[in-house]
C-alpha cells in the first residue's frame, strides 16, 4: 500500500547535479513505490510485459524530475499520475492499436486472451480476477478506491475527471461487481 | 462504510498477483537506463577494478549479451512499443531544430474550453446523431487538467456562456439549440436551470418550437464549429419512408443566437433558414456574393471556409470548395500556432492537429484518441503533459482559450454550468 508521501520530502532535495544523491533517492522511491507502481500499470494494462516497460519509463521519468518533488502535493498520486498517463501513451501507440482489436474481441469473450490466463493462474484471490475482468474506467476506480485507498479527490487528481465523475464511475463499478458476485455465488462467472 | 466497501477493502488490499511484477531483473534494468554512472554491486566490482575503461566496456557488453538472451523471449510487439515509447520521448534527448525555448520561473497562464461532438448511426433514419461534451481544461497545482466538463456546448459569446444542446425533436430528428445560462460577474442565469439539469432533453416549450408541421422533413442538425458568436452547423434533411439518397445536405454558419429554440424551429426553404452569409463575415472579398451557404472546417492547424459548388459531372452532388482565406477575429479570436509543425512533431509524434494558446504557453496536441495538454515552456513539459482521452468517434469543435484573470472566472462558472456525466452514461 502507498503511504504518506511526507517522508521522501528529502528526496526533492537531492541536486540535479548530483547523480549519486538522485540515484539514491531513486533507489528509495523504488523501494517504496516499485510494486505499487507496476501493480497500477498492470491494473490497467492486464500486460506483464507492459507493465515492465511502463514502470521502467515511470522511474525514468520520476528520475529526471525528482527536483519537482518539492512541488507536489503527493508523492503517491504524483507516481500514480505519472503512471497512468505513460500507460495510456504506450496502449495508444501505433502498434498497440492494432493489437487492441484484439483485446476488444477477448473482452467480449470472442477469444481467451494470454493475459486472461495469466490472470486466470496468477490472480491472488477471487475478487481481483472479478476487478481486473471490469472495463477500465471501473476497474481502474475500484482499484484506486480499494487497494490505494485514495480520496475522492485524489482519485479524481489521478483520473483526469471530476469528483462527480468519480462518484457515479464507484457506483457503476460497485454495482458490476455485486453482480458479478452474485452470479458467481449461483456457479462459475 | 458500507459492509460491501469493507468487504471489498479487503480483498483488494492485496497485491493482485501471486507473483510480483517489481522483481531484481526490473529493477536493474531500470538502472541499467540511467546510464553509467549508477552505484551499483557491479559498479562496486569496478571500483575495485580500478576503473578501467576496458573493464568497463566488457561488462557492459556481457551486461548487453545477457540482455539479449533474456530478451530473446520478448516479443515483437514489446519491441515495438519500445520503440514507439523511444520516439515518443524524443524530446527526451536531442531536441530538433528550432528548439522552444523554455523559462524555469514560467507558469501556466491559460486555459481552454474544449467542445466534441460524437456521432453515431441514427437509428430513427439517415445520417447520425450527435452527442456534445464541453471541458474545461486549465491549470492546478501547476499541472494542466480538466476542472470541470458536462454535457453540451458551453461557449463563451461576450460576457455571456451560451449552452448549445443537441434534442431530439418529434420527427426523429435532432436540432440544436442554444441559450445563455451564465453570465461572468453574476454567475448562472435563473432562466437557465431547467436546460442546465437535463441538457439532451428538450422542454415542452422548446418541443413545441422545434414541432414540424406535419409531412414536413425530419432534420439531423451537426455542430462543425463553435466560437466568439458564430457557430457552423451541417442539416441533413429527410422525409420519413425516402430513400437515403433523396436526404438533402445544407450548412449554414449562424450567429449563436439564430439557435435559440424560437429561431432554431424555423427551417424550411433556404430563404428562410436563419444565416450568416459569408459576404457579412468577410465583406470585402471577391465573389462572396451569393454564398449563403458556407462551412467552417477544421483543417490542421486552422479553421477553414469551404462552400458548396455543384459541378455539372456530379449531378445532385455538391463539391465543397476551399476557400483561401484567413477568417477574421471577429469568427475565429485566436487561430495562430506558436509552434511549427516540426517542434509539434518533437512535442509528439502522434500529433495530427494542434491549438497554442494566444499566450504561448499551453498547446493542445491532437491525436485520433486523445488530446495531450502540454505547457512547452516549463523545463519539465513532458512531466507535467496531460493525456486527454478522445474518443475515435469525436470530433473537437470548440477551442476557446482564456488568459490571467479570466481563467479563475472560467473555472468559477464552468464548475456551475458543466454537470457531470450523467449516471446513465
Amino acid at each position: 500500500m502507498l503511504e504518506s508521501g511526507r517522508e521522501f520530502e528529502w528526496i526533492g532535495c537531492a541536486a540535479p547535479e548530483d547523480a549519486e544523491a538522485r540515484r539514491a533517492a531513486l533507489g528509495e522511491l523504488m523501494d517504496a513505490y516499485g510494486k505499487d507502481v507496476w501493480n497500477y500499470a498492470f491494473s490497467i494494462t492486464r500486460k506483464w510485459d507492459l507493465a515492465d516497460d511502463i514502470t521502467q519509463e515511470v522511474f525514468f521519468k520520476a528520475y529526471r524530475h525528482l527536483h519537482n518533488f518539492r512541488r507536489v502535493a503527493s508523492v503517491k498520486t504524483w507516481l500514480l499520475t505519472i503512471t497512468r498517463n505513460t500507460a495510456i501513451d504506450f496502449m495508444r501507440s501505433a502498434f498497440l492499436r492494432k493489437v487492441t482489436l484484439i483485446d476488444h474481441l477477448a473482452e467480449r469473450g470472442q477469444l481467451r486472451s494470454a493475459e486472461q490466463e495469466v490472470i486466470e493462474k496468477l490472480a491472488v484471490n477471487e475478487t481481483w480476477k472479478q476487478v481486473l475482468a471490469l472495463p477500465r474506467k471501473y476497474r481502474e476506480v475500484l482499484i484506486l478506491f480499494a487497494h490505494y485507498q485514495l480520496s475522492l479527490k485524489e482519485m479524481a487528481d489521478v483520473l483526469g475527471v471530476t469528483e462527480g465523475t468519480v462518484k457515479s464511475r464507484l457506483f457503476h463499478a460497485r454495482r458490476k461487481m455485486m453482480t458479478l458476485k452474485e452470479k458467481g455465488s449461483d456457479g462459475p462467472v | 462504510m458500507d459492509r460491501f466497501d469493507r468487504e471489498l477493502r479487503e480483498q483488494l488490499a492485496k497485491e493482485p498477483l501471486v507473483r510480483n511484477g517489481f522483481d531484481e531483473r526490473l529493477r536493474r534494468r531500470i538502472e541499467e537506463r540511467l546510464g553509467p554512472e549508477r552505484r551499483t554491486p557491479r559498479k562496486a566490482f569496478l571500483n575495485v577494478a580500478g576503473y578501467a575503461v576496458a573493464g568497463l566496456l566488457t561488462v557492459a557488453a556481457v551486461w548487453i549479451g545477457m540482455w539479449r538472451v533474456a530478451e530473446q523471449n520478448r516479443s515483437l510487439a514489446d519491441e515495438a512499443v519500445m520503440r514507439a515509447a523511444d520516439t515518443f520521448n524524443l524530446h527526451q534527448g536531442t531536441p530538433l531544430i528550432p528548439e522552444i525555448s523554455t523559462d524555469e520561473s514560467a507558469a501556466i497562464r491559460s486555459a481552454f474550453l474544449l467542445g466534441v461532438r460524437r456521432d453515431q448511426p441514427n437509428p430513427e433514419g439517415v445520417g447520425v446523431v450527435s452527442q456534445y461534451r464541453t471541458m474545461l481544461v486549465a491549470a492546478e497545482s501547476g499541472m494542466p487538467q480538466v476542472v470541470a466538463e458536462g454535457s453540451g456546448i458551453l461557449m463563451p459569446y461576450g460576457r455571456e456562456f451560451w449552452l448549445i444542446r443537441a434534442v431530439p425533436d418529434l420527427a426523429g430528428g435532432q436540432r440544436l439549440v442554444a441559450k445563455p445560462v451564465g453570465r461572468t460577474g453574476e454567475g448562472v442565469l435563473q432562466e437557465a436551470s431547467e436546460a442546465l439539469e437535463m441538457p439532451d432533453v428538450a422542454s415542452e416549450a422548446e418541443l413545441a418550437e422545434l414541432a414540424p408541421m406535419t409531412g414536413e422533413p425530419a432534420i439531423l442538425e451537426q455542430l462543425l464549429f463553435a466560437g466568439n458568436r458564430y457557430v457552423s452547423i451541417r442539416q441533413v434533411t429527410w422525409v420519413a419512408g425516402a430513400y437515403a439518397a433523396e436526404a438533402q445536405e445544407r450548412l449554414w454558419v449562424k450567429n449563436v443566437e439564430m439557435l435559440r429554440p424560437d429561431e432554431s424551429g424555423k427551417s424550411g426553404t433556404a430563404g428562410e433558414e436563419p444565416h450568416v452569409a459569408l459576404s457579412e463575415v468577410l465583406p470585402g472579398e471577391k465573389d462572396n456574393s451569393g454564398r449563403e451557404e458556407w462551412a467552417i472546417i477544421r483543417e490542421p492547424g486552422r479553421w477553414a471556409v469551404r462552400y458548396p459548388e455543384e459541378d455539372e459531372r456530379t449531378v445532385n452532388r455538391r463539391i465543397w470548395r476551399a476557400l483561401p482565406v484567413m477568417l477574421p477575429s471577429s469568427v475565429v479570436s485566436h487561430d495562430r500556432l506558436d509552434l511549427g509543425w516540426d517542434q509539434i512533431a518533437q512535442l509528439d509524434p502522434l500529433a495530427k492537429d494542434a491549438y497554442t494558446s494566444p499566450a504561448g504557453d499551453l498547446a493542445a496536441l491532437v491525436r485520433s484518441d486523445a488530446i495531450r495538454v502540454v505547457p512547452y515552456r516549463l523545463p519539465d513539459a513532458t512531466l507535467r503533459t496531460y493525456t486527454l482521452p478522445l474518443d475515435e468517434s469525436e470530433t473537437i469543435v470548440m477551442v476557446q482559450w482564456a488568459l490571467d484573470r479570466y481563467v479563475d472566472e472560467w473555472k468559477r462558472l464552468a464548475v456551475l454550468l458543466l454537470k457531470p456525466e450523467s449516471a446513465a452514461s
